[in-house]
């Protein structure tokens, strides 16, 4: 027992660099810490009062009843897609390794106090959606005391499964990479392949459905406990349970996701020093030894395609970071894709006012681009080894346009499969294209570039896991928010003004895309890189 | 090949760094640079490689000043740390293709230069693995081999003979005075004071952050004196000695 608190206090001890930011004497650092703890505590507000209104909405509308599982569903939905992608990253963590099996610290206690951490992220996650989304219907439902009890138990319970389903395939994943030669590669292919094949069959069970009759819209609550039924019936018997004051379905859902739960820290405990060794030794496989390959594969490259290569060497390295940024260019595209298949004039064409369907689609589609860029922790990436580039003799423009470049590479095909699909929605015409390619272009260009910005106004150069970097970082968590929020902001502007204004509006966010990514890369390039 | 003058660095909120150092390596000069745990070492090291920025002071190599002319300064000097933290996600011949493509060294100079340095340092035979698989030994072979793949004129090293083996040990000493005897200098620091004793003709001692002797080793260390009997002497004074001139 000593040896699990032991291990789970050490795991806890930092989370979200609580105890770095104790102990830190360092006053830059410490100013950048409360900066983005005041950031994430703003966003985690603007979050909540919207979980909030959408559940005032639901309930608004007659559908109460709905919430609580709403809500569940959403919780763990999050849960999963982010502990996909970052699960095997933390339980299977390299760094430190070494030192923790030399010490008698049994395998079991290593990996609750790792699935310890995770929990307990995920549990407040949790708590950002369901507390505030569960006091407005409490507030305007007036339940009984069955509600509360049964919710705090529900907001316990509710990480467990999804967490154990998400680590379980992490855990597939990662042993099944650790055995091939590209593991990196191999472990982004199957975590996304994982996540996506999840979620589109989540849209197959709840059955897309564009058209809505008046008949279904009275029916929505059914429809809707029906979909969560097919999908994930823990929401829907916790739901009930709280609506209900029903504690017997709460009590089930509880046994079962302490038992998932059990099995997978079993099962991971069982495989865990396996695959750590095995992910230790895969890096120290010979590629080719160099009597294969001679002496002749020295080569010269220009200094400029270097750089990118080493970047893109690093970028390939890592499945944390390749799965974390490669998400929102699949979304872009994929969605689309999808628009070819959906009349949006017919979805729209309800709505009794004036909407540019159309022109706003380009805004959006250009939101999802912008979600996830490479960039935005880029630098922090180079982590302890950032010594090299800076006693280097490379410029600083040189450095940041490598990995600009890298980002604007990687979206390149997405962007081309997103620019034909539209090209074919906008019924080919040769305005509209022309400003789909450009107004898309430049918000791609302006989230790439303030990624940048972010990164080298919040580093992070000190850290042991991947995970820190991509997912928990204050860069990570404004980078590509600027873009995503503007161009969403612009979407929804474009779709209500008259349509003898779109050129003229269009034309004035081109032009303030183009002043501010100018003077943002400007900015980058006269950073003096040794105050990183 | 390095003028320092009056440099100051402090880091923020401490008290700690480097104050008012003034230090000559000339051609020629194998110039060891020695002080206790936490006296500023490294960071004089990081702040003339141009890792760290200073807050007094000015720094030429080899006649061209580091804050105006950076990049200048670079391309004439090769720096190795106490812990290489390299590229873990390379191999070992793509870290070093990098670094000549750094430096534009052409490929049949390149070939040349791995083939003889990586013979001597014996890894020849382990630049096609990934440098994750490295041993510390390994690593610090690797930094050393990449350090000097552009025959740079000035080696600046951190502790360089931590990790090496003894054999890699006497070939570093050898290609360190190759480089003294070809007109470069080499600037490093270190904690084992025989080698520094031994191989070098200058020496710089630094206390809490000040420099507080520095000279040819010669006038420094006495005649029935060790470098070491120095060190613990000026170490334990209370008073700063008389800066020596070199």
């Amino acid at each position: 027992m000593n040896q699990i608190r032991n291990m789970c206090s050490i795991e806890i001890k930092n989370i979200l660099g609580i105890n770095v930011l104790k102990h830190t004497k360092n006053p830059v650092e410490r100013k950048r810490m409360k900066g983005l703890f005041i950031l994430m505590a703003l966003t985690v507000l603007i979050f909540m009062f919207y979980i909030g209104a959408e559940c005032f909405g639901l309930i608004a509308l007659g559908i109460g009843e709905i919430v609580p599982p709403f809500l569940i569903m959403i919780s763990v939905v999050i849960v999963f897609v982010f502990n996909v992608f970052k699960a095997g990253g933390i339980l299977f963590r390299s760094n430190g390794y070494q030192v923790m099996a030399s010490l008698p610290v049994t395998t079991s206690a290593i990996v609750v106090g790792r699935f310890a951490r995770l929990y307990l992220e995920n549990l407040v996650e949790t708590c950002l959606i369901m507390i505030p989304g569960n006091l407005v219907y409490a507030f305007l439902q007036k339940p009984g005391w069955m509600f509360y009890v049964n919710g705090l138990v529900s907001i316990l319970i509710l990480p467990m499964i999804p967490l154990s389903i998400a680590t379980f395939l992490g855990v597939l994943v990662t042993g099944f990479a650790s055995r091939m030669k590209h593991r990196a590669i191999w472990e982004t292919i199957l975590s996304l392949g994982f996540a996506l094949a999840i979620l589109g069959g989540i849209s197959m069970l709840a059955g897309a459905n564009t058209e809505f009759t008046l008949e279904d819209i009275k029916r929505i609550s059914e429809k809707t406990m029906e979909t969560f039924g097919k999908v994930y019936p823990p929401a829907v018997l916790l739901g009930e349970g709280m609506t209900k004051g029903s504690f017997l379905p709460v009590l089930f859902v509880t046994f079962l996701s302490v038992t998932v739960l059990a099995v997978v820290i079993g099962i991971t405990a069982h495989f865990f020093h396996g695959i750590c060794r095995k992910i230790q030794e895969a890096a120290s496989k010979k590629t080719s030894a160099i009597s294969e390959i001679g002496i002749g594969n020295v080569g010269q490259r220009k200094l400029f395609g270097s750089l990118l290569i080493r970047d893109t060497r690093r970028y390939l390295a890592s499945s944390v970071y390749m799965s974390n940024t490669i998400m929102g260019p699949i979304l872009g595209a994929s969605g689309s894709v999808a628009l070819l298949f959906v009349d949006i004039q017919k979805a729209v064409g309800n709505i009794p006012m004036h909407i540019n369907s159309q022109q706003a689609i380009v805004f959006l589609v250009s939101g999802i681009f912008c979600m996830m860029n490479t960039t935005s922790t880029s630098v922090s990436m180079e982590g302890k080894e950032w010594w090299i580039l800076k006693s280097l003799p490379l410029p600083a423009k040189m450095i940041l346009d490598s990995k600009l470049c890298l980002n604007l590479l990687l979206i390149a095909p997405f962007f081309f499969v997103s620019q034909v699909s539209l090209g074919l929605v906008l019924k080919g015409e040769v305005v509209e294209i022309l400003w789909s390619v450009v107004i898309m272009l430049l918000f791609i260009l302006f989230s790439c570039v303030g990624g940048l910005t972010a990164n080298l106004k919040f580093p992070k150069m000190e850290w042991d896991s991947e995970v820190v970097v991509v997912k928990q970082s204050a860069s990570s968590a404004v980078g590509g928010l600027p873009g995503t929020l503007a161009a969403l902001l612009c979407g929804g502007i474009i779709m209500v003004i008259p349509a003898a204004l779109t050129h003229v509006f269009r034309a004035v966010i081109v032009l303030t895309l183009i002043t501010l990514t100018s003077f943002l890369y400007r900015k980058n390039i006269r950073t003096d890189l040794r105050q990183i | 090949m390095i003028v320092i003058e009056h440099l100051e660095k402090k880091y923020k909120g401490t008290d700690k760094g480097i104050k008012d150092i003034s230090l000559h390596v000339e051609k020629g000069d194998l110039f060891a640079f020695i002080g206790h745990n936490g006296a500023g070492k490294t960071t004089l090291l990081k702040c003339i490689t141009g890792i760290h920025g200073f807050d007094k002071g000015k720094i030429m190599i080899d006649g061209t000043n580091l804050e105006q002319n950076p990049m200048e300064c670079k391309r004439k000097f090769a720096y190795i740390p106490d812990n290489p933290d390299l590229y873990e996600y390379l191999t070992g011949m793509q870290y070093l293709n990098f670094i000549g493509d750094v430096f534009e060294v052409n490929a049949k100079e390149r070939k040349e230069r791995i083939e003889k340095y990586g013979q001597a340092l014996e890894i020849l035979s382990d630049l096609g693995e990934l440098i994750k698989s490295y041993s510390h030994g390994m690593k610090q072979k690797l930094a050393i081999l990449s350090a000097l793949i552009h025959e740079p004129k000035l080696l600046i090293l951190d502790e360089p003979f931590v990790g090496l083996d003894p054999k890699a040990t006497v070939t570093l000493k050898g290609i360190m005075r190759e480089i003294c005897d070809r007109g470069g200098a080499i600037f490093f620091s270190t904690h084992v004071l025989e080698v520094a004793e031994r191989l070098c003709n200058k020496v710089a001692i630094i206390k809490n952050g000040e420099l507080i002797a520095a000279g040819r080793m010669d006038e420094l260390v006495n005649k029935g004196e060790s470098l070491e009997d120095v060190f613990m002497e000026v170490l334990n004074s209370e008073s700063d000695t008389e800066h020596v001139q070199h």
